[in-house]
């Protein structure tokens, strides 16, 4: 897995730099072959399972663990050893990780108390920090009594105030309620434009990372599935992972028939596909692939439509509803299962009864072709 | 969560500092670490290592001297008093620890189930206080309450009974033994009773369990480490205790505890002294080790069957 | 049944407090010996343990010893619970072992074995050779009590003032010690009233330096006398103050952090 093609070459441009970072704990590997570049001003979200090694590899930047092999870069210099005391990377916690003996105040203080600042100044700047994050009235109470979102809040400022030039940020959302999620999502989203640090920021969540970031590293096993843009890794997955990980994807096995100008046509036990969207050129005739078509991409209709291509005839065996949107579940020849995202809105035209055949249509723009491994 | 762990533990923490220069990092272990070795290692370890070579030191006109003898070890071990006074010991032991047991039991079993937090803290709380009293001024208030004259036979007197001789026997030495290990028992098995999951003492009624029964089959079964525990505990305190059969016991016989001082007061003694505390030391190892055995193997083998 | 039971438990409790209650009511009976009735009210054993320089001797030799033990096994029992918390190491087991066993060594035991050694090293006979033992005997229980305050402190706390730019000795100074610090004061007050109390070890490794307990040990082998009442009364009144005061202290703690809510 190569680093994501938008950084350059230039070794200064990168903040962050990983190379062929590995770390066992064991016999297990936690992280390996990890290659990454992160620039100045990234918001970078670091996205993955439980267990895929995102936390390791956000604690390795931290100091809190050492990789066992490759190499980190802080602005071209090695930080593989670096204590985390020295390295000015803060981290918001999960668990916020308040100290619970000192007051809100006096949590923002801390990092500054290790930097020697006079206690006039830190105190000014540690109470500015509050304001902006709107709890400035909090600063003479207890941790201990605070909500999420306020703890989360003073986190946040604990670490900023000591302006840094990358915030780390470890699921910092995950122990909050929905409503505050999406309130906090914004806040940091804003906060990282307005402040223009870089921002490495871990989650498990995707409409977490997708909300805020602007490249999202998808992780499994330990190893980098895919780097790129929101929407482009949104809409192409480049590994069955990936596919299965991000969105509502359909994914049917397949293998080449032939590459031909109008696309690709994959045979599958569901019948032949066609795919125009552009694909891996190592992949020739007889390569076992993957066919992929987003849930919200596929259209249903009662009737076969004529001359449509990438038309599978399913019966409908499930549907559950999430607010506004809709997902059918139906199941194709051979018990393949297949799925369909739509509005609420367009279910008024369709009549839905168990065990009804559909049309399914895959759009030849918006299947995807990529290598079975 | 159980990654967390063992990023603490399997070396995130340990590796910190690294770079940072291994030699303040060895400051810091050394200065943390570092007094309990020394102290511990100087000052206890190496004691019961020397009192075990003393053993086959020699005693020669008043003098000590290094030796490898095993003169100390036939002299006690071949005498008829020493293997007395271990079994009047380790009776006196066994039944304060057996006693206490099961004295105790009811009690536990009601503060740790039958009454309210409140009382079960109080309860606990009065239980602790012995603790902070002394020792020796309680047993002297036994000697005085339990004598001939004393307050108990005064009452027994009252009603026509005695007067009882209490002290300077075996039941003397008892009474002492349990005021010295009746609060660690009580408040050990409270501890267990109280950690057992209230849904199992639930089932067993709803399944039909009277008080009775659900005690037998689910308490004590529950709480048995905790129960073993407090009673080997018991019997390790009451086997060392010097006290009770000094100031109650009446010294005559003698315990092995009473051996042992006398062996040292009584002429520079140590290294038979030393035989009789290695002696004790082995017991009480033992017994603590078959102990940890049942209390260990047996929830091994009942997880095993789960 | 549940009566029985009640009356069961009051039965235990008399048989605990017993000593206690009785040691202290007749510390303030005029008579030689405690015999029913009691006789008037009266000071004179506390009047007569105060009159004797032996006694208050040796109670300041007690607290000489109560308070440099206090403060040696509760930093050495600090120290020994971090490492324990902190760290995972070849040997831990027995690193564990040899801060908690001593406890359960009877302390006769500990007593010949502490006089043989201390005395061939030189160290015996002094109060010294009793600070020796008891720190021997206090630090399990400070370890046990900081280990257990320990094992409730958040995952990261620590991890989060390194990542704030703390060393390990800042964050030690900073972040353990005061999350540790109702504990630490526990141990402290805790093992100042086991040291005051303790009187086999002390007997054996004194000397001539009596402390107040072995005091009191000797007045008792020899002859009754009511001054054990007044000086266990004392003593006893001493030991529950420190007691309550570290729960005073633990409180207090708790209101301050409540308060500030």
């Amino acid at each position: 897995m190569t680093a994501d093609a938008s950084a350059t070459d230039d070794e200064n441009a990168a903040l962050l730099r990983f190379t062929n970072v590995q770390k066992k704990f064991g016999d297990s590997f936690a992280v390996r072959d990890f290659n990454l570049e992160i620039g100045r001003g990234d918001f970078v979200a670091i996205m993955g399972p439980s267990g895929c090694g995102k936390t390791t590899t956000l604690r390795m930047l931290a100091g809190l663990e050492h990789p066992t092999a490759g190499e980190i870069r802080r602005n071209g210099e090695m930080i593989n050893g670096l204590s985390p005391w020295l390295r000015r990377m803060p981290l918001v916690w999960q668990n916020y990780a308040l100290f619970p003996f000192l007051t809100v105040l006096e949590n923002v203080e801390f990092g500054l108390r290790n930097d020697k600042v006079s206690k006039i100044d830190r105190r000014r700047r540690a109470s500015e920090w509050l304001d902006r994050l709107g709890i400035g009235d909090l600063g003479h109470r207890s941790p201990t009594t605070l909500s999420g979102g306020q703890a989360q809040r003073v986190a946040l400022a604990r670490a900023l105030v000591l302006e840094p030039e990358v915030l780390l940020l470890d699921e910092p959302l995950s122990a909050l309620d929905a409503n505050m999620v999406v309130r906090m999502q914004t806040e940091i989203a804003q906060l990282q434009k307005a402040l223009g640090i870089t921002f490495v920021y871990v989650t498990h969540n995707q409409s977490e990372a997708f909300a805020m970031a602007n490249r999202v590293v998808i992780m499994n096993q330990g190893k980098i599935e895919q780097v790129g843009e929101p929407l482009e890794v949104y809409r192409l997955p480049k590994t069955r992972f990936v596919a299965e990980f991000v969105g509502t994807n359909n994914i049917i096995d397949g293998t080449i028939v032939s590459h031909s100008p109008s696309g690709v046509v994959v045979e599958t036990k569901l019948g032949q596909f066609v795919s125009t969207n552009p694909i891996d050129g190592t992949l020739g005739e007889a390569s076992r692939v993957h066919i992929i078509a987003s849930a919200d991409l596929v259209s249903v209709s009662q009737d076969r439509p004529k001359d449509s291509k990438n038309v599978v005839t399913a019966r409908l065996i499930g549907e559950s509803f999430a607010g506004t949107i809709v997902i059918l579940v139906f199941e194709a020849a051979g018990g393949q299962e297949l799925k369909v995202q739509l509005q609420q809105r367009a279910l008024q035209d369709l009549s839905l009864d168990p065990n009804q055949e559909f049309h399914l249509v895959f759009e030849p723009m918006d299947t995807l072709v990529i290598p079975s491994v | 969560m159980a990654k967390t762990k063992l990023d603490r533990a399997g070396g995130g923490a340990l590796e910190t500092g690294r770079a940072s220069g291994s030699a303040s990092r060895r400051a810091f272990i050394g200065v943390f670490g570092g007094p309990l070795v020394f102290w511990q290692g100087l000052f206890f370890v190496a004691p019961l290592i020397f009192m075990f070579v003393m053993t086959f030191w020699a005693v020669r006109n008043y003098q000590l001297s290094a030796d490898f003898t095993l003169a100390n070890w036939q002299a006690i071990l071949a005498a008829d008093y020493a293997w007395d006074a271990y079994l009047r010991s380790a009776l006196g032991a066994g039944l304060a620890a057996g006693i206490a047991t099961v004295v105790a039991f009811p009690c536990a079993y009601y503060l740790g189930l039958k009454t309210t937090p409140r009382v079960r803290i109080l309860g606990a709380c009065l239980i602790m206080a012995p603790f902070f009293t002394s020792f020796l001024v309680r047993t002297y208030t036994w000697r005085t309450m339990l004598g001939d004259e004393g307050v108990l036979n005064a009452m027994l007197g009252w009603l026509g009974l005695g007067p009882f001789q209490m002290i300077n026997n075996l039941f003397g030495s008892v009474v002492g033994y349990l005021t010295l290990v009746m609060p660690l028992v009580l408040l050990l098995q409270l501890f267990s009773i109280s950690g057992i999951d209230r849904r199992l003492i639930e089932a067993a009624h709803n399944l039909g369990c009277n008080p009775f029964q659900t005690v037998f089959r689910v308490i004590i079964p529950g709480a048995r480490n905790g129960i073993v525990l407090a009673a080997t505990f018991a019997f390790v305190l009451s086997f060392g205790d010097l006290i009770s059969p000094q100031v109650l016991g009446g010294s005559n016989p003698p315990t092995l505890s009473i051996l042992i001082v006398d062996q040292v007061r009584g002429g520079l003694q140590w290294p038979r002294a030393s035989v009789i505390a290695v002696m004790m030391v082995v017991t009480l190892g033992v017994l603590v080790s078959l102990a940890m055995a049942f209390v260990y193997g047996g929830s091994t083998k009942r997880a095993k069957r789960a | 049944m549940r009566f029985l039971l009640r009356f069961y438990v009051a039965i235990v409790f008399v048989f605990i407090f017993a000593p206690i209650v009785v040691s202290f009511v007749f510390s303030f009976s005029e008579n030689r010996f405690p015999t029913l009735p009691l006789t008037a009210f009266s000071t004179i054993w506390y009047e007569k343990v105060l009159a004797e320089p032996v006694f208050l001797e040796s109670f300041r030799r007690s607290l000489i010893v109560a308070s440099v033990t206090s403060v040696l096994s509760t930093f050495i029992g600090f120290g020994a619970a971090y490492m324990d918390y902190r760290y995972r190491f070849f040997g831990q087991k027995f690193y564990v072992a040899i801060g908690m066993i001593p406890p359960m060594i009877p302390v006769l035991i500990l007593g010949v074995a502490m006089l043989i050694f201390l005395s061939q090293v030189g160290l015996s006979g002094g109060l010294h050779s009793v600070i020796i033992a008891h720190v021997v005997l206090c630090t399990p229980f400070a370890m046990a009590l900081v280990r257990l305050k320990l094992s409730q402190m958040p995952d990261n706390l620590e991890a989060a003032a390194w990542n704030l730019g703390a060393n390990e000795w800042r964050s030690m100074r900073m972040v353990v010690v005061p999350f540790c610090w109702p504990a630490i004061l526990a141990a402290i007050f805790i093992t100042a009233a086991i040291s005051l109390d303790e009187f086999a070890i002390a007997w054996f490794v004194s000397g001539l330096e009596e402390t107040l307990p072995v005091r009191v040990l000797n007045l008792v082998a020899r002859q009754s006398s009511p001054s054990v009442n007044a000086i266990g009364s004392f003593t006893f009144t001493l030991s529950l103050t420190l007691v309550v005061l570290a729960q005073v202290v633990l409180v207090a703690n708790q209101r301050r952090g409540e308060k500030k809510a």
